[in-house]
This record gives structure tokens, sequence and C-alpha cells, in this order.
């Protein structure tokens, strides 16, 4: 079930609302195994066959854990914990990336090894990064004593179940634990809702808007035109950014409504000023997981600035590849990783750029790295920069007359990938002022006032977005 | 301002606007889920045919001999103009001579069981390769229909809202304010416009098909008569009439202009090589000569439908005697020469 459907708003969220707080007047393990059915139906919905899937990993990695909070034999226990970590990436390993790499054996070798076709079992890369983080706590005897249910909570809870943000145990099982959030809590009310109304806009008001643009400039690449590339770059930076930090915001927005406080996944990311700084704000929850279960591991910066660099270089293909299995995600990967070596010598360096230069080389850089994420093929990915940097030349829009540029007499072309260039125009402008000026949902969260003003303005938000469920499409993220 | 006051009031303006906007797209019915029919909703936008019509037939009682199936031009013809036949109106915009057959298939499937007859009318222009190669078929429209909570999704729609004002307001003062417009008998009107109006907008239509339709771009499509012969094989129970649409005498001069004559014999010949036998209107008559027939040199008015009909279901009520011959192979030459010396007169008048 994804958050901007009818079936979401209208039947699943109220009913299992309504349902967990009447039976927790009744019992507070009735209320939590009804959220816990009910977030199973909730993963079942869109397509139940993987539903197995998921009780048997969670039950698999809850015996490891559980059992690795008991053996006290050191080597004993790190045999266990590889075996836990192993099935974990196995288990992700084969359904995400054996086709591509069968492929790439097939390519490079010249053989004809079956490709499968496998599909991804929804939310396998978000789970398998909540899992994982378990089993190494539970090897530092930090999860001794966990109640079943509420392991299966903190793994199941629908809000967080899907695309995140990626929660660990220690981010919320003592929430599950807490009686005193068994009581329904208007404060926590009136900021969910706040939040997932934000969420909701951002996604079926904003991102599904460029996500059209989006589509229509990667569709054919070799077509676009200097102003087409650009508009459909930044279409896709926009589209990506209000789409998932759109979700974010629906997650913690909804669980809220249950009491429970997720961990904040985005902070104005495009405010960044450098990609450092990019990464403390895109994605948090992903960026502390790869900075805690693996840079560190590796030794983090510790062991001289070589390893570091290594490691950085390290984190961001496996965030590459997590994103997705192709080449594209890969390169996209070391480009961030390059990016971030680079931001770190010239640091250490002690250069500092002008504010206004580093905030608009990290954007640039940022929007350049996510045509890769976003083609289809690095044949595409080339394309669209040409065109971005005028190879295929520098004309206008046909319609669009203004005087200064008229002087010049330039060369016009047919904009068709919108009814009207200011519209699109328009569109940027006002998801560039939001994205980069405006104060972000997280922002509301710690701050909402409860007045008739803030009440209408959410109101409307909501009541605008519940009309435009009609068009309800997939999130870009339950693809990765 | 308490946190509970606060949610009372979100959820009391959002129940207010959503029961109020979804009552207020019920009341209208722009999608023609319901079919209930009243003053203030009895002149419907066109949104988008492909779906209206199909959700009208999906959820409403369907029982017909016959199906009309066309593209915009067809659309115009009242379904109900055809004596001694039971007409379903079918047609819709933009329709490629692919889809024929889904949207018989799809009617044949609501109907349950197959038709008498099918009017198939046709269009010069879809013959070439771009209008024609597209696969084209219905599952995007037919798939919703079946999904839960079809019928309430789908009054949850801002762009319907702003369709059901629209119906509201066309249906108060009772005429159609758009290039097409329908009742809720599925039954097709056009907006009227002056003469002036529409010799600016047949100039622009000639442009546009000079520009996207004919001249270079035109192609014509070597596998379109093997795409008649696939749907007449399909269905062997059924009698296909087949009819081309008349187009204004200047559009069809423009089609000469673009040395596309040649092509349209080709298409006559196929279209009855495959059917036996073909109603033409697609020449120059009294009635595509005369302009204010048109509201844009392409689109007739209703009026000009009902002669079709009329000519069609053999009772000729009404129809100029020049205006729409039924070809067959024994008088196709005469039928061509016929419209070969109309041409050459075009041609000179154009010299």
């Amino acid at each position: 079930m994804i958050f901007n459907s009818f079936e979401f708003i209208f039947l699943f969220l109220p009913i299992v609302f309504l349902g967990y707080f009447i039976l927790n007047k009744i019992s507070f393990t009735f209320a939590k195994v009804w959220l816990f059915l009910s977030s199973l139906f909730f993963y079942g919905w869109w397509n139940p066959i993987y539903l197995p899937l998921l009780l048997f990993s969670l039950v698999v990695n809850y015996i490891i854990g559980t059992i690795l909070g008991k053996v006290k034999h050191p080597l004993k226990k790190k045999i266990l914990l590889t075996i836990g970590i192993l099935f974990n990436v196995c288990l992700l390993g084969y359904f995400k990336y054996y086709d591509f790499f069968i492929t790439n054996i097939n390519a490079a070798f010249d053989t004809d090894y079956r490709v499968m076709n496998l599909i991804l079992p929804l939310a396998i890369s978000f789970y398998t990064f909540q899992k994982i983080p378990y089993l190494v706590d539970s090897y530092h005897g930090e999860t001794r004593g966990y109640h079943p249910l509420n392991y299966g909570l903190f793994v199941t809870f629908f809000p967080q179940l899907i695309a995140g943000p990626i929660v660990q145990h220690g981010d919320v099982m003592s929430q599950f634990e807490n009686k005193v959030n068994r009581k329904i809590n208007y404060r926590n009310i009136a900021i969910g809702l706040s939040v997932f109304s934000i969420g909701l806009f951002k996604k079926v008001g904003i991102a599904d808007t460029f996500a059209k643009l989006a589509n229509s400039g990667y569709r054919d690449p070799s077509v676009l035109t200097f102003l087409d590339s650009w508009i459909t770059s930044l279409s896709y930076t926009f589209q990506l950014y209000f789409d998932f930090s759109g979700y974010s915001d629906m997650a913690i927005g909804a669980a809220l409504l249950f009491n429970i406080r997720l961990p904040m996944n985005f902070n104005s990311p495009y405010k960044a000023l450098s990609i450092q700084d990019f990464w403390r704000r895109w994605h948090i929850t992903l960026s502390n997981f790869l900075t805690r279960y693996i840079y560190i591991p590796l030794g983090g910066n510790r062991k001289g600035p070589i390893r570091t660099y290594i490691n950085i270089m390290i984190i961001f293909l496996v965030s590459g590849i997590w994103h997705g299995a192709g080449w594209t995600f890969i390169i996209w990967g070391l480009m961030h990783g390059i990016a971030s070596v680079i931001n770190r010598l010239w640091s250490q360096a002690g250069f500092k750029l002008p504010k206004l230069l580093a905030w608009f080389i990290t954007f640039q850089f940022v929007n350049a790295a996510w045509v890769f994420f976003r083609a289809p093929s690095i044949d595409a990915a080339i394309m669209v920069f040409k065109s971005m940097i005028g190879w295929n030349g520098i004309r206008l829009p046909e319609n669009f007359h203004p005087k200064f540029f008229s002087n010049f007499n330039p060369p016009y072309y047919e904009f068709t990938m919108n009814e009207s260039f200011y519209y699109v125009i328009g569109w940027l402008l006002f998801a560039f002022l939001i994205a980069v000026f405006a104060k972000n949902s997280m922002y509301v969260k710690d701050h909402l006032k409860p007045n008739l003003g803030s009440a209408i303005f959410i109101a409307l938000l909501l009541t605008y977005s519940i009309f435009q469920l009609q068009q309800v499409s997939a999130f870009l993220y339950f693809n990765f | 301002m308490s946190h509970k006051k606060f949610v009372i009031t979100v959820m009391t303006i959002v129940i207010l606007f959503v029961v109020g906007g979804t009552s207020f797209i019920y009341y209208e019915d722009p999608m023609w889920m319901y079919g209930h029919n009243h003053t203030y909703n009895d002149v419907q936008n066109v949104i988008d045919e492909r779906q209206q019509k199909p959700n009208a037939m999906h959820f409403q009682p369907f029982n017909y001999d016959t199906l009309l199936v066309g593209s915009s031009r067809s659309t115009y013809i009242n379904q109900n103009d055809f004596n001694g036949m039971n007409v379903f109106n079918f047609s819709a915009s933009n329709l490629s001579v692919r889809e024929y057959d889904p949207f018989i298939e799809f009617a044949q499937k609501e109907n349950g069981k197959d038709f008498d007859r099918v009017i198939i009318g046709l269009d010069f222009f879809k013959t070439s390769k771009s209008e024609s190669s597209t696969i084209l078929n219905l599952d995007s429209y037919i798939k919703p229909m079946d999904e839960r909570f079809y019928h309430i999704k789908s009054l949850l729609s801002f762009n319907l809202l702003v369709f059901s004002i629209s119906n509201y307001q066309m249906s108060k003062k009772d005429v159609p304010a758009k290039e097409r417009t329908y009742n809720r008998y599925n039954v097709a009107d056009a907006m009227r416009v002056d003469s002036e109006v529409t010799a600016m907008q047949t100039e622009e239509k000639i442009e546009k098909f000079r520009e996207e339709f004919y001249g270079e771009k035109y192609d014509y499509n070597p596998n379109y008569k093997q795409i008649l012969l696939n749907l007449k094989e399909k269905y062997p129970n059924t009698e296909f009439i087949i009819f081309t649409t008349p187009i204004s005498t200047p559009l069809f001069q423009e089609l000469v202009n673009q040395d596309l004559y040649p092509y349209y014999e080709r298409w006559l010949t196929e279209v009855i090589d495959v059917f036996g036998g073909v109603y033409n209107f697609m020449y120059p008559n009294s009635v595509t000569n005369d302009i204010t027939n048109y509201f844009d040199g392409h689109h007739f008015y209703p009026e000009v439908g009902t002669l079709i009909a009329h000519r069609i279901d053999g009772t000729n009520a009404g129809v100029p005697e020049d205006f729409g011959q039924y070809i067959t192979t024994d008088n196709l030459d005469t039928h061509l020469d016929f419209v070969k010396s109309a041409e050459a007169k075009l041609k000179n008048r154009i010299k």
C-alpha cells in the first residue's frame, strides 16, 4: 500500500489508528499485535507473494540476534554474526543483484547463463539495512531482553517499512515498550497530521508534476536541446527530493499518530554548502548506517589519510550499489565518493569558498550526479550532459521572445516538453525557492503553533492532495 | 488554540471540502459512472472518451445490436438517427485504425453477444504509417474499472471538480460551450461558430494537415489493408458497414495539392477489397462544398451526421442526392472517374 492512495488515507490509517487506541484500553499487547498484523497487511496489500520472505527474514534474524546475546565464546559469536550478516547480504544480493551480475558475466566472458528476471521484493533494501545493525548490536550485547513482539514491530512498523527512514532498534524499541505511548496524544496527532499533509503535498502536488517533465526528457535524450536538458535534469533533481522527502515526512507523520517518533531523514539538502554537508542532510538515516556500520568498522579516519579516502570511496560505492543494480548507480556513487574526497582535501588545505559559490558548486554537482542516477543508461546520461553544455546547439522556445534575447536574433525551436514553457519555468522556480529558502517540514514538526491560520493551511494542503489521489503513482524509492 | 482543537479544525475543514467536492462531482458525474440525468448535468464536457464511454458501457445497462466506431468526426453522428438499428456510438477522438479491434472487442464483451453489425467511420489521414503503425488498446482504461473502490476513487480529483463546475455552468445555460459536448444519452453536439470563425479555423486546420499529416510526412501504410482484413476475419458473425468521413472541399483540395490523390484511390480500392463496399462521403459534393456545414473544415455539425446515418440506413430522408455513394468493385471506376474530374476541376481552380 502506498501513502498517497485512497486505501491508505481513507481506510487503512483511520481503521488502524482507531483499532490501536481502542485495543490499548484493553491491553497494550493486544494493541501491539494489532499494529503488527496491520503492518503485515500493509506490506502484503501490493503483492503478498513476498510476505513470507519478510517473515522468514524477521524470524531468522531474531533467532540469531537472541543467540548472539546469549553466546559468550568470542569466536562462536563472530562466526554467528558473520553467518547472520551473510544471510541478509545474500538475500538482498540474490533478489537485487543476481540478474545484474549474470548479465555482466555474460557480456564479459561471452557466456550464456540464464537471467532470472527476478522481481525485487518490496522494501528488501531497507529492511536489510535494519537487520544487519540489529545483529551487530546483538553481538555487542545491546539487544538483550527484546520482546519478540516489540522486535517484530520494530522491523515491520508500517510507516517506515517500505522506504524508511531506516530505523535502528535503538531509535524505537524503547518507544514500543513505553506504556505512556498507549494514550492518545493530541500534540503528536496535530504534529503528525501536519507533517503527513506536508509530505503528501510534496509528493502529489510537486514531485508528480516534475515526474512528467523528467520522464518526458529521459524518454529520448537524443532529441534534447540545451534548455530541454537543463529542464530535464533539474526536474528530476526536484522530483527526487520532493518525492523521497515527502515520503519520509508521511512516514514520520503517520508514526507520530501512534506516538512513535521516527528519526529525521532530510534536512533541506539543497541548501548544502559542500558535499559533506549534503550527505548530512540527504537520506540521513542511510548516511548514519553507512558511517556507523561500514565506515567506522573499516577504520574511519583513524588509519591515516589514504585509508580514510579509500574508506570514503568504499561507502559511496556501497551506497551506489545499494540504490540500484546498474552501472549508472555505481558511477553516481563513485562521483559522490570522489567529490567527498576532494571536498575533504580542500577543507584540510584550509581553503574556503564564498558561501554563495560553495552552494552553487554543490548544487550543480548534485544535479549533474542525479543525471547518472536517473538516466536509463550511461549513453543516455552522456547525451543529457552533452546537451547541457550546448553540444547540440543553443536555441530558444519559439514562444519565448524576451527583448533581451531577441536582439541577438537567436535560433528558435518548438518546445514540446509541456504546452507552456512559462509553466515549466514557473514550477522550477517555485520548487527552487521552496527547496532553498523555505523552512522544512522538520522545522514545522518542532515548532508547530496550533492556531487557526496553521490549521487552515494544513487543511488546504491535505484537501488539495486528496483531490489529486486519482493520479496514484508509485514512489521512486520502491524500486531500490 | 489547543492541539485537540487544532486537529478538530483541520479535520472539519478537510471533511467539509472532501464531502462537498465529491458530492458535487457525483452530482455532475463527469466520467459517466453513475448515469443519473438532470437539468444541471445534461451538457457534459469531453474529458476522455476512451474512459467516459467504457465507464457508461460498463456501469450502466448496455444492450445494442449495432456499434458505431470512428474518430472524432464520427462522434457527431447521433446514434439515434439510424432507422431500424439500435446503435451505440463508440467513437472517440483521434481513433487509429489499430483501435477498431479493441473497441469492438470491449463493446462486444459488455454487450454479452455479437453485434449484428458494426458501422465503421474511416478517415483518409489515418492511412499513413505514422498514424496507423502504433499498436494501441484500451487496457489502461479498462483495468482501473475493476480496481477496488474505483467508483469512490474517481470522485477524488481536482480536475474532475473543475470539469464538474464547467458541466454545471453549461447545463444551466443549456448550450454547448465547447467544440464537442455530450448529453446524458451519448449524443454529441458542437458549439456553433459564425462563418468568419469557421473560415479562420478551416485555414488553421489546413495548415495543420499540411504540416502534420500530408506532404512529405505522409507515407501510405502498406499494412493498412491487412489490418482491416484481420478485423473482418475476427468478427465473422458481424456485418461490417463502412463509410468514409466527409471532410470539407478545401481540405480535400489540400490533399490533392499535396499529390496524395493516388493514395486516396488506393485507400478506397483496398477498403472495397476487404469489405465489398463502402459509403463514400469524402469527395467534393454539395455538403462538403458548403463550409458552413463545418466548424473547422474537418469536423462537421451533427446535422451532417444525420444525413450520413440516413444514407447508411437506406431511408435517405433529406439526404442530397450527390452526398454519399455506395461504392463496390462494380462502380468503383465510374466513381473514381467522377471524383477525378472533380479533382481536375480543383487543380484547375488552384492554377
